[in-house]
């Protein structure tokens, strides 16, 4: 197969994940599907914010994106080129305009290198421009996320705080320009303080360099703030994507509705929201995972049908996309909206 | 029980509580002349960012922190009783009877070789003198009414089959079993899940008003404490800088720290790519913290007084409200300006 | 469920064990047969005739191939007949029949007096970490580790039997015989092996309940009002032996066979005096028997160790 190989996109159409199954092997020969047929696209300069509860397969999903894990089938096609037919080395060439953030800011750079160095890496492995002109842009790039290099360029990743580290994660890379950013919950392991200003760094970055952005956390505040549209993930599968606002407006599916409730808001005024829609119990095993709508266990509008027929993901209004056999159209479900 | 006097209303009081750990660094203080009270039958948040200090407030409180290379000065009274006199053994009649706590993390702070209802019995056993199988019958009564399905099959099991969620059922059905009269918990919710958070908030609310119990409800997220607490206290490195009922804490908000932090949280109901307000900089290091107020450094409304002179904690107009602020917010819907997102 | 998942254990850990049973006693018929020397000329003399020799040689089978050396020896041990020492023409089963107990005793008593002692001391000090206590136990403890325990031993005979008179210095009295005396001639010989071991367990043992007493369920059980002994025992004892249950195994299993010094020392009629003996005259079938007893020994142990864990650990169990 050519890595050549070129497939029709729409114009705007920067990523478009089609069917993407991920399987892992586990005990017993036994296999557990992270992610079980998700198709989605991002466009030009666009930020799709992807939420789901802890081990329902974002990290997969964006590891599979970039390929840092196999696609068991399906496939993720990139600029008109699809990463799952390629091999290695037409790969590395590929993921220079894919760059990944991970949640874990310190672990995630190597802690014997100085930062002005990790920052550096990048443009010498590619062998862009000269060591000076490397080292002048790293420092611009360093700056750009707000850290001094004449001041700090040279100390390690150990002697920086969380929030620091993961900008510097996010000056590295930016270093080539990347026009896709994947961000594994930049966010998460920050504080309330801390994570305002890597948000605000990253709404920044993203608009000065007009790249797209796949954001995922776990918080649909934190992923409401900063995306245009937003997928709601559910044990391996979408149950929704919609833009930020009408998924706030009028969220469709029972399981965002319960996400939406869920948050809890900072305002002793707030209205509390109804019983009915709480989601009950907790995320059942993915190695088990419920027949017909994964969804259907903890569902406070689950029917009879639920459990036997798979939910298609269709559209419900231009561009409002959910997968529920009764999806709660017309409802303003939230409490305080 | 030695002296059970009460004082009015109030369960808990804590007086100029100071925290230090010698370590090889330096001395750390890690809580700095803390005062607080919990009256019966309430809810206190006590909000702050991580290393604030709240943890170390919960264990001196308790008294669970380790003795060596601490140092604790102030006074606990627990319903009018000096916990910080008695010996240890006498806290052992105290702990798990009269105070107990739920953790933050419920895959560590379960015995990954126990059983269930081994856990869950042994306070009852220890502090009630219950035979093996009144301590079981009421084990199953306990996990039932925390929200456990199939009770008397689950204390056969051990933690290690439990969700997250389950098993911090099984901690708070733990810390309950013997009628506390005070909960301390410890971010009980921050390794859940939201959907799993709200149900033990749920839960947790519910058996605190049942039982009529004190709780301290220990918390990085003001969001969680707007609407399930009575008072709230908001630490900043090692110190309280604003504490007072729920409502006007979060209505007529006093200390530049607490309203930034409301700030810079996202809420839902904003609009796609609103800015965040932020506070720069970070925590000060607690080895060698700012003289003055501790927040100057990063406090956009800072003038020469505050790096000079720490501010005491000072009323409010609303009764109950104390802030620690030289030049405090006035309305609640000033915004702080604007800042830049490069770091101090 | 569980249980039935631990009897598929130990079936399938039987299993293995016949297995291995098979391999070590293969492989030592063949390493036998590398040994340099012929049984043969050991047997006869060095002044036999070469027609004498050619007679042992067939009578035992010594030319035949390994395989074929080995299945005769496996067709008579099914038929319950280990054979006959070539030098000293007992029996094997008799010889084995005085000494397997003896070495037994030494071993079970030996490891049993070990963990008496290390646990709880582990448990003290771990929980006492760095105090005026743990710095003499920890002193103690390496003094038993550098001594070699023949030393010990010695020192002790000297000292207990020889100035004292409290035990006798040398010799064995089977226990069915007269276990009185059994315990005193059991006394000094067990310490001695057990010295080393206690040094080991204890400090196995210590490291990990250092690290599990940093545990949250530790302080969730301090925080229930437990007293300290519970709390060690009961919450922090199981899952900080995971360490020293693989140490113990292989140190317990160790003696059986690895006791010879202390035997010497003592005069006991063991396995380990036996096995020398038999290596140093070619005593093929003696030394095949005794090898193939401490296999079956260690891997008796060893099965025991993968019970306990699976015992200990209900993780171990659900997989
Ligand atoms: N390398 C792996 N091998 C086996 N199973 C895996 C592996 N990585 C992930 N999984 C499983 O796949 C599922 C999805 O995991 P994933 O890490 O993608 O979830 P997540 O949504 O990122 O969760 P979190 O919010 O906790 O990061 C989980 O059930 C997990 O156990
Ligand atoms: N045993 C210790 N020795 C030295 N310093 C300590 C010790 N325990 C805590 N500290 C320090 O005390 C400070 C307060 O810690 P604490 O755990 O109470 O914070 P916290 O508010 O609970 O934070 P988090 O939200 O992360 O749990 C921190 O700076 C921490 O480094
Ligand atoms: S005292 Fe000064 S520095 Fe401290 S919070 Fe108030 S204004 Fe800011
Ligand atoms: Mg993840
Ligand atoms: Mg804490």
């Amino acid at each position: 197969m050519s890595a050549a190989e070129t497939y029709q996109q729409a114009p705007d159409t920067i990523l478009s994940v089609e069917d993407l199954v991920l399987e892992f092997p586990v005990r017993d020969g036994k296999r557990v599907r992270a992610v079980s047929g998700v198709s989605f696209a991002i466009h030009e300069g666009e930020t799709l914010g992807l939420v789901g509860e802890s081990g329902c397969g974002k990290s997969s999903l964006a590891r599979a994106i970039v390929q840092l894990y196999r696609p068991t089938s399906g496939s993720v096609v990139f600029e008109g080129v699809d990463l799952t037919r390629l091999n290695g080395k037409e790969l590395k060439q590929a993921r220079r305009q894919l760059q990944m953030i991970f949640q874990d800011p310190i672990s995630s750079l190597n802690p014997r290198k100085r930062v002005i160095e990790l920052v550096r890496d990048p443009l010498r492995i590619w062998g862009i421009g000269s060591p000076s002109e490397q080292l002048d842009r790293s420092r611009q790039r360093l700056g750009e996320v707000g850290i001094d290099a004449d001041e700090s360029g040279s100390r390690r990743p150990h002697q920086f705080s969380g929030g620091q580290c993961q900008r510097i994660s996010i000056a590295r890379a930016l270093m080539l320009e990347p026009r896709l950013l994947i961000c594994d919950e930049p966010v998460s392991a920050l504080d309330v303080s801390v994570q305002a200003q890597v948000l605000n760094l990253l709404e920044d970055l993203k608009r000065r360099h007009g790249m797209a952005l796949l954001f995922i956390a776990h918080d649909l505040a934190v992923v409401k703030n900063i995306s245009d549209r937003v997928a709601v993930m559910y044990l391996g599968r979408l149950c929704e994507i919609a833009s930020s606002e009408s998924l706030y407006r009028e969220p469709a599916h029972p399981y965002t509705v319960g996400l939406l409730q869920a948050i809890p808001v900072p305002d002793p005024s707030a209205r509390q929201p109804f019983e009915g829609r709480k989601v009950r119990g907790e995320l059942p095993s993915p190695l088990d995972p419920p027949s017909g709508c994964r969804f259907h266990t903890r569902c406070p509008f689950a029917q009879p049908r639920c459990s036997s027929d798979t939910p298609e993901l269709r559209e419900i209004a231009p561009g409002h996309f959910v997968a529920c056999h009764f999806p709660l159209t017309g409802v303003h479900a939230n409490g305080a909206a | 029980m030695d002296g059970q006097s009460q004082t009015g209303g109030t369960l808990l009081t804590v007086e100029d509580l100071a925290v230090s750990f010698s370590t090889p660094y330096g001395t750390v203080r890690a809580v700095d002349g803390v005062s607080l009270q919990v009256q019966r039958g309430r809810a206190l948040g006590l909000v702050g960012e991580s290393g604030s200090g709240k943890t170390v407030l919960a264990r001196s409180i308790m008294r669970l922190l380790p003795r060596r290379g601490v140092d604790t000065t102030g006074r606990v009274f627990l319903d009018g009783i000096d916990l910080t006199v008695r010996s240890p053994k006498q806290m052992r009649a105290v702990w798990g009877s009269r105070l107990s706590m739920v953790f933050q993390d419920p895959m560590t702070s379960l015995n990954p070789v126990l059983k269930i209802g081994q856990q869950v019995a042994e306070s009852l056993r220890q502090h009630r003198q219950m035979s093996r199988h009144d301590s079981r019958e009421l084990a199953i009564k306990l996990l039932d009414a925390v929200g456990i399905p199939e009770p008397a099959q689950i204390l056969g099991r051990y933690p290690h089959s439990l969700s997250g969620g389950m098993r911090q059922r099984v901690t708070i059905a733990i810390a309950l079993s013997c009628d506390p009269v005070l909960l301390m918990a410890d971010e009980p919710t921050t390794a859940l899940d939201v959907t799993v958070q709200d149900q033990i908030l749920d839960l947790l609310q519910e058996q605190q008003h049942a039982r009529d119990m004190g709780m301290v409800l220990i918390t990085h997220d003001l969001g969680v404490v707007a609407n399930r607490t009575d008072d709230i206290a908001v630490m900043y490195a090692g110190q309280i800088v604003e504490q007072g009922p729920t409502p006007v804490v979060f209505a007529h908000t006093k200390s530049p720290y607490t309203s930034a932090l409301l700030q810079s949280v996202p809420r839902i109901d904003n609009p796609p790519h609103s800015r965040l307000e932020v506070i720069r900089g970070r925590p000060p290091s607690l080895l060698n913290p700012p003289s003055g107020c501790r927040f100057a450094p990063r406090c956009l409304r800072a003038q020469e007084r505050c790096s000079a002179e720490l501010p005491p904690l000072t009323p409010g107009p609303e009764p109950g409200h104390l802030f620690r602020c030289w030049y405090p917010v006035d309305a609640p819907s000033v915004p702080l300006e604007s800042s830049t997102t490069r770091s101090a | 469920m569980v249980r039935n998942a631990l009897l598929g254990m130990i079936i399938k850990r039987l299993g293995r064990l016949v297995v291995l049973m098979f391999l070590v006693t293969l492989a030592t018929t063949w390493m036998l047969n590398l040994v340099p020397g012929s049984p043969a000329v050991i047997l006869a003399g060095p002044s036999a005739t070469p027609s004498v020799i050619a007679a042992i040689n067939k009578k035992y089978g010594f030319n035949e191939s390994v395989l074929v050396q080995y299945w005769h020896w496996l067709s008579r041990v099914f038929h319950g007949d280990l054979g006959r020492s070539y030098q000293t023409q007992q029996t094997v089963t008799q010889a084995l029949s005085q000494r397997v107990p003896v070495s037994l005793e030494l071993t079970i008593m030996a490891g049993l007096i070990a963990l008496i002692i290390a646990v709880p001391t582990a448990l003290y000090t771990g929980y006492r970490a760095g105090s005026f206590a743990d710095r003499v136990v920890d002193g103690v403890t390496s003094s038993f580790i550098s001594i070699p325990g023949f030393l010990a031993g010695i020192l002790l005979a000297y000292l207990l039997a020889v100035k004292v008179h409290v035990f006798p210095a040398i010799g064995w009295q089977s226990l069915s015989k007269n276990p009185a005396r059994n315990f005193r001639t059991a006394v000094l010989p067990v310490v001695s092996l057990s010295l080393p071991l206690i040094a080991i367990f204890q400090r196995v043992l210590r490291a990990d309940v250092i690290a599990t007493l940093q545990q949250d369920y530790i302080l969730l059980a301090r925080s229930k009002g437990l007293p300290t002994w519970k709390i060690l025992f009961r919450h922090a004892l199981k899952p900080s032996s995971f360490s020293l249950l693989t140490i113990a195994g292989v140190a317990i299993g160790g003696l059986i066979g690895n006791a010879v010094i202390i035997e010497q020392v003592y005069s006991l009629p063991g396995l380990g005096s036996l096995l020398v003996s038999s290596i140093l005259s070619k005593d093929l079938v003696m030394v095949q028997a005794v090898i193939a007893i401490i296999a079956l020994v260690y891997l008796v142990l060893n099965l025991l160790v993968d019970i306990a864990y699976t015992a200990l650990d209900p993780r171990v169990a659900a997989q």
